[in-house]
């Protein structure tokens, strides 16, 4: 119950503050998704018996902004999905001159392009990109998740700068300082996302998470513009500040006329707790040596994605996106050292009336080093989608 | 799989013959002066989200707007420059005038 009644307080807080100082502007904004997921077909056998994914799935936002004075504005945003009610924003901007925002509190660290757009009241198709999945890919369970689940909420202090270099090149960057993803098992084998999110919003090692990202728009022609950009991500996350990640991404965004093209690619490298050799399948070192206290595995994920408007309220969208995972085990694993999904997807976006839209998607997934499990398989989407 | 297919272009089909309306206005509702700088919002304010975000947000002050657009400005990967506010300024001060018109609404 702490979950819910600590974003009520801070919701509450959010919307009622505002009220009590002179000459604030506050916005309010929301959005919500009721989402099917539907898997229908494997290709190469009959469906499996435990499709735990295959249904309804709801995310609710509600996010209030004030701008208490020219310089200052505060963010709260809570948040309703698969995991119950969790704050999404709670921090202060203070902009100061020449561009630069100094940003304290709970929000989600600036990485890659995605991130500007998680919320599924700004992105076109259902879900989200294999390296961004957050709980509706295929075999999550077995691919214990993906490579940066968004929305990646931290708590912690960011420093953003918006530069112009001239008339058309725009340099945006930003720095920051966060508790970290966690893990709260004493020999983890990967991030525990859902430790992560989880209350208490307090970091498990007393050591913080550090990163950036740095972002380079060239406007090409009045309606052509190009952004490139590169963030990374770096901090331990066990108990004791052992085992270390980093997560490393580059972005492209092409957009001409009313077409967008999205690419991103993210690769994390993760420390797994070792020492131990009944803890995996494969040899960890030469036999006779000392057994190292740590291996790693790696992920890496992509997406490419092409938005086309083909009617002023209807847009058709191609994405093809993957994730793979290569590294040592643990025994009875469900996977390869080598594994992976590669997914083509097509979708529409239809906007029924403004701020109301209806998302239909098919999903193409193809899956290696997944053992005794179909390598291709269809899944659909269908939902609904409320911005207001 | 193909029955899911069937029923969502169905569906999409279905929307796009009742409702010839997306999340922007109509060019035809512009003033001619404000072609430019509606043409100048729509691409810069549906980057990260539909243009419904700004539509629908309760905002009608010229300085509200402009607390509003600077922020969105400074948001990483925003796309938007400070040469780009005047203008996106200018159409949200008339459309805020005239969202009660039926064919703005």
């Amino acid at each position: 119950m702490r979950g819910p009644r600590l974003a009520a307080m801070v919701f509450t807080a959010g919307v009622f503050l505002p009220f009590a100082a002179r000459a604030v502007d506050f916005n309010f904004a929301g959005t919500l998704q009721l989402d099917y997921l539907f898997t229908p077909l494997s290709l190469d056998r009959p469906p499996l018996g435990r499709r735990p994914f295959d249904g309804f799935t709801q995310e609710l936002s509600l996010k209030v902004a004030a701008d208490l004075s020219e310089h200052v504005t505060a963010n709260v945003k809570v948040c309703y999905g698969c995991h119950g009610f969790e704050v999404g924003m709670a921090y202060v901007d203070y902009r100061l001159g020449g561009g630069v925002t100094f940003r304290a509190g709970r929000f989600s660290p600036s990485f890659g392009e995605f991130g500007l757009r998680h919320d599924p009241g700004n992105h076109r198709l259902p879900d989200k990109p294999l390296p961004y999945d957050m709980g509706r890919m295929l075999h999550l369970l077995e691919f214990d998740r993906s490579v940066l689940p968004a929305p990646y909420v931290d708590n912690g202090v960011e420093v953003l700068g918006h530069h112009s270099l001239g008339r058309a090149v725009t340099l945006d960057w930003a720095a920051h300082a966060v508790t970290g993803l966690r893990a709260r098992s004493e020999a983890p084998y990967d991030i525990e996302f859902t430790q992560s999110r989880q209350l208490p919003y307090i970091d498990n090692n007393a050591r913080p998470s550090v990163g950036g990202r740095v972002g380079l728009q060239f406007r090409i022609a009045p309606r052509t513009d190009l952004t490139v950009g590169a963030s990374t991500l770096y901090g331990p996350y066990d108990n004791n500040a052992n085992l270390q990640y980093l997560v490393a991404g580059t972005d492209l965004w092409l957009r001409i006329g009313r077409s967008n093209i999205r690419a991103e690619y993210l690769y994390r490298r993760t420390d797994m707790a070792a020492g131990d050799q009944a803890r995996f399948e494969q040899p960890l070192g030469p036999m006779g040596a000392a057994l190292p206290a740590s291996v790693a595995q790696h992920r890496d994920g992509w997406y490419i994605e092409w938005e086309q408007p083909v009617l002023r309220n209807l847009d058709l969208i191609v994405r093809w996106d993957g994730l793979r995972r290569s590294g040592n085990v643990r025994p009875n694993s469900p996977l390869d050292s080598e594994a992976g999904i590669s997914r083509l997807t097509l979708g529409t976006h239809l906007t029924v009336s403004r701020g109301f839209r209806v998302k239909a998607a098919v999903e193409h997934y193809t899956i290696w080093g997944l053992r005794e499990q179909n390598s291709q398989e269809i899944a659909a989407h269908l939902g609904v989608v409320a911005t207001f | 799989m193909l029955r899911a297919l069937a029923l969502a272009c169905a569906i999409a089909a279905t929307g796009c013959a009742a409702y010839q309306r997306g999340d922007g206005l109509s060019p035809s509702v512009i003033p001619p002066e404000l072609q430019a700088d509606y043409e100048l919002f729509a691409s810069r304010c549906s980057r990260c989200h539909s243009l419904a975000r700004p539509l629908g947000a309760r905002v009608s002050s010229a300085a509200h707007w402009q607390a509003y657009v600077t922020r969105m400005q400074r948001q990483p990967g925003s796309g938007i420059s400070p040469d780009d506010q005047p203008g996106i300024l200018r159409f949200l001060a008339w459309y805020s005038a005239n969202r009660h018109r039926e064919d703005v609404r």
